[in-house]
């Protein structure tokens, strides 16, 4: 190491930016404009917009019993108390186990589903 | 009156003022000759601006909503050559049935009927039919008929940039694709005359750089893809990395740094790999050995990955003209170009280096891609 | 017990220094590669979450709350950990699929409008100061109360430190420091739990609040903001709600999340960390429990430091009290350097494009916009404050995000309805209590009254604006709702 060393950045480049960028935007723009640039494939959009629908229902109906679990507990375990009268209070400590349990089977479902999931 | 009803109330109050704003600006905005010109050009350019993105059911249906008000017509439809695309007003799949004369012989045709006719215009493309614009009244006069005509030239215009946007797109495309960065042949000849003169000294080690090179052969030839993760990449340059061991044996030193949280960021394809090859190259330059370090961490918004050799370094003005790609060598030049192009001019390769000092190439990729 | 407290302290703020910048281990060797290569663990990184989301509140206010506002607080810990429930079932692996850094990025992502990211780097901005500021008042209380320095020295001792490991870190792991930082808290405050519990169990401890801990300065003020110590059965679910749905918008949270190499690293990682705060939120009950029987007039963020020279006078409590503050500012600090962090990159990459030195410039102008807000307000409790961020975070983002990620027809226009009618109530309610404007119960439960119209106003204002669907957005779906090796890409 005798010379400090010098940065070389190059100032332009030959090529200008690709258009379309306004809104591609992940590792996935090229295919996602490919996919948008294909108009006159008949049926295409159609297809594609089942596909996401199923997807998105399958996901869903995996996530809708957690969250009603978590709301049921959310409201229902203040109101059991409020009924049972202020002694029973510590019964807030049973909601930790409640989430834990909720997560850990979330996570399963979530998972096994996507094991199963429609290959593309 | 409570806070509920407040809120209540203001949220009504919000939505009444967005229908109303939504009505006036679809009426005409000014009155007179010129603002009737006015109008009639905005709701043309309305028009015509989903159409910009090619004709599709989703376009026609938003080009069809402005057309009827632009055309005066009880209902106005778009087709393409073979499926009714959309229609507004009272008519349906039968539309098919009266553009089908227009389609055929490409000029405009007047349907009778009952209790609608039609004016059924070709939309062209490049001098090809590609779908019709219908228009139904009562009774077709040379009016509606001479402004639909003028509409579907209108909507061909548009039609005809949408083809355009899709060239110069797939121009960019190919660009890109042709970019794409290379294994290079001399890396092929040398790792395989490597590993042939271990095929009788040590044809256990042989094998397993011969496994190391079909991993990092089917690595760098698989399907196209864009984008990868720095950790693929990272494994990607080990793999190198132990071929070119095998070439240079201890002489060859080198080292890896990394921060795990870099590790799932998006990469460019192939980026890492032709800059390690460079230090190499230019790190064991007629010397007795030299060390490699890679370095990959975390920048706040940025992951920077920096790849540094100890050997002769250059003359900056020779590592400008490396960058430029002339003075041997593709692969820094490439990676440069593509750098730039996916995240934009400041993302170039950056290179520090003096004669005799060493060279260190810094890579910058932001977290979030572009 | 100064001695004790500055050397704790003194301790932890070297630590985590150090442990925030120095290198991670250079690999030579083939076998050491993969080693190097390896992403983090999601326990590890659920340990990391857990240590930014266990800030001052959770682990000085909540206990403190408990103390002196009854045992009604002891649904907040509840609430809290359930918010992670919510996020793991709605958000998090589209979330992370979706590649998005911060949360702005993932409105220009998804939403494609670049005033939409304007717009929530504001709220994210909003957010992470008020929740900064409570760790920066709490900390500058806990110097005081243990060494009689003047607030802005508390002030200090966490901007400092936090503004050095965002400027210097990155070199090394910030998941790792996070982590031992979460360890090194839950070991502290169990330990010392332990102790005091066990000393009061076997009557060690003279029954009653003992003279000697009733320093209590002042009056105790009832502080209410954001419902935050509302003990009716609506005031308590309203907080609950604001929680449950807050817990998705916290920046630092949803940065942590990018750490992980993937969907599914994201899900486990916060499995992880609600199986961890599960443990954690244990301990403030048991603290607000003995809290009541022994300081029950103290300020609600002093109750812990005050507990062990109240139970047991003497050494033994100088050393559970200096052991204590070094775990309060492990707490500080962690939180502090995620939250700054993380809003830092979000302003960051809004102003200009994102790059190291406008980092560094927004880290430093966050961290000064901080210490001016602190120097501004006087200290009210670190509860309320995180329940403002939380109300704030569950009337904006939680719309955004659930609808983002579930809804196809959310268009730009919505989003920015939602977020102006969702921040604009909560902020507006929160205010108006601030300078003594009470609306009786609308004041007390921002977020109950907030949310629901930000969803109605991001729904209504998308259904009217169909032609600003973003084109794509079939093809985000499927890339945030399918496994990465599945996705089409």
């Amino acid at each position: 190491m005798t010379a400090r060393r010098v940065a070389v950045v190059r100032r332009q480049a030959t090529l200008g930016r690709p258009p379309g960028r306004e809104w591609g935007n992940g590792p996935d723009h090229a295919l996602a404009r490919a996919l948008e640039a294909a108009p006159g494939v008949p049926g295409l959009e159609e297809t594609r917009h089942a596909d996401v629908t199923a997807v998105l229902a399958g996901q869903l109906r995996a996530s809708l019993p957690t969250l009603a679990a978590v709301f049921g507990a959310l409201v229902g375990l203040p109101v059991l108390v409020a009924l049972l009268g202020p002694g029973s209070v510590w019964l807030s400590l049973a909601a930790h186990p409640i989430w834990v349990a909720l997560a850990v089977l979330h996570l399963n479902r979530a998972e096994r589903l996507e094991r199963c999931s429609p290959p593309r | 009156m409570s806070t509920a009803a407040w809120v209540v109330i203001a949220l009504l109050a919000f939505l009444v003022g967005l229908a109303v704003g939504r009505g006036r600006a679809a009426r005409p905005y000014a009155r007179g000759e010129r603002g009737s010109v006015y109008a009639v050009l905005r709701a043309a350019a309305l028009a015509g601006s989903p159409l910009r993105g090619g004709l599709s059911r989703e376009s026609a249906r938003r080009a069809v909503r402005r057309l009827r008000p632009l055309l005066g017509a009880r209902a106005v439809a778009l087709t393409s050559t073979d499926v009714p695309l959309a229609w507004e007003g009272p008519c349906g799949q039968e539309v098919l049935a009266h553009v089908r004369p227009a389609l055929a012989s490409g000029r405009p045709h007047v349907v009778a009927g009952e209790p609608l006719a039609a004016v059924a215009v070709p939309l062209r493309v490049g001098g090809r039919v590609v779908g019709a614009l219908a228009a139904y009244d009562a009774e077709v006069g040379t009016a509606l008929v001479r402004s639909a005509a003028e509409a579907a030239r209108w909507i061909s215009t548009q039609l005809e940039l949408a083809e355009l946007d899709a060239a110069r797109r797939r121009a960019a495309e190919a660009e890109m694709r042709a970019l794409r960065a290379e294994i290079s042949p001399h890396f092929i000849y040398n790792a395989l005359t490597t590993i042939a003169s271990f095929v009788r000294t040590d044809p256990a080690r042989a094998r397993e750089l011969l496994l190391d090179f079909a991993d990092f052969a089917r690595y760098v030839l698989r399907r196209a893809r864009d984008f990868t993760t720095l950790s693929e990449e990272l494994t990607c340059v080990d793999r190198y990395l132990l071929l070119e061991r095998a070439r240079f044996g201890d002489r060859l030193r080198f080292s890896v740094q990394v921060s795990p949280e870099v590790l799932p960021v998006p990469v460019p394809f192939l980026c890492l790999q032709p800059l390690v090859e460079n230090a190499i190259k230019h790190g064991m330059d007629g010397r007795d050995g030299g060390e490699i370090r890679v370095v990959a961490c975390d920048a706040g918004p940025e992951a920077h990955i920096t790849v540094e050799d100890d050997g002769a370094g250059m003359d900056p003005e020779r590592a400008g003209r490396l960058l430029d790609g002339d003075g041997g060598g593709i692969g820094l030049a490439n990676v440069d170009v593509r750098l730039r192009h996916i995240y934009g001019e400041r993302y170039g390769l950056a290179v520090e280096t003096a004669v005799g000092a060493g060279t260190r190439i810094l890579l910058r990729i932001p977290k979030s891609a572009p | 017990m100064l001695a004790a407290a500055l050397t704790g302290i003194a301790v932890v703020l070297v630590v985590s220094v150090m442990v925030g910048t120095v290198r991670p281990r250079r690999y030579a060797t083939v076998a050491d590669f993969y080693v190097a290569a390896r992403t983090v663990p999601p326990l590890r990184n659920g340990a990391a979450i857990s240590s930014e989301f266990t800030s001052a509140a959770a682990c000085l206010g909540l206990a403190g709350m408990i103390a002196t506002h009854g045992p009604q607080m002891l649904w907040y810990p509840a609430g809290a950990a359930a918010g992670f429930v919510v996020l793991l079932a709605l958000v998090v692996a589209p979330l992370r699929r979706s590649g998005a850094y911060t949360l702005p990025d993932f409105a220009r992502w998804r939403l494609g409008s670049g005033a939409v990211r304007r717009m929530t780097t504001c709220v994210v901005l909003a957010v992470g100061v008020v929740y900064l500021v409570a760790q920066f008042h709490a900390a500058g209380l806990v110097v005081g109360l243990l060494t009689g320095l003047p607030e802005w020295a508390g002030w200090a001792a966490v901007a400092v430190p936090s503004v050095a490991v965002a400027l210097a870190g990155g070199a090394g792991s910030v998941t790792s420091v996070q982590a031992t930082q979460f360890w090194m808290k839950l070991a502290v405050f169990s330990g010392v739990a332990l102790a005091l519990w066990a000393a009061w169990h076997w009557g060690a401890v003279p029954d009653g609040p003992s003279r000697q801990a009733a320093p209590a300065p002042g009056p105790v003020r009832p502080e209410i903001l954001a419902g935050a110590g509302d003990t009716s059965l609506p005031g308590v679910l309203a907080v609950l709600l604001a929680c449950a749905l807050g817990a998705m918008g916290l920046p630092h949270v949803v940065v942590r999340v990018y750490a992980s190499p993937d969907g599914r690293g994201a899900r486990r990682s916060l499995v992880a960390a609600q199986a961890l705060l599960a443990v954690f939120f244990l301990l403030p009950p048991l603290y607000g429990l003995l809290g009541r029987i022994h300081v029950p007039h103290a300020h609600p963020d002093e109750v812990v430091l005050l507990l062990p020279s109240a139970m047991l006078p003497g050494p033994v409590g100088d050393l559970l009290t200096g052991l204590l503050g070094a775990g309060a500012f492990a707490a500080f600090l962690s939180t502090s350097c995620g939250t700054l962090a993380s809003v830092a990159g979000a302003v960051s990459s809004c102003v200009t494009r994102a790059s190291v030195e406008s980092f560094r410039a927004s880290v430093a102008g966050v961290a000064a916009l901080t210490l001016a807000v602190c120097g501004a307000t006087d200290h009210g409790g670190s509860v309320p404050l995180v329940l403002a961020a939380f109300s704030l975070s569950a009337a904006t983002f939680c719309p955004m995000l659930v609808l983002g990620i579930w809804w196809r027809r959310l268009t730009d226009a919505g989003v920015a309805a939602g977020v102006v009618v969702g921040g604009g109530l909560t902020a507006g309610l929160v205010c108006a209590d601030l300078v003594g404007v009470n609306l009786g119960l609308a004041s007390a439960c921002p977020a109950a009254f907030a949310v629901p119209p930000a969803f109605l106003a991001m729904v209504l204002m998308s259904l009217v604006t169909p032609d600003r669907v973003p084109p794509g957005v079939d093809a985000m779906m499927l890339r945030m709702h399918l496994p990465e090796d599945r996705s089409p890409r």
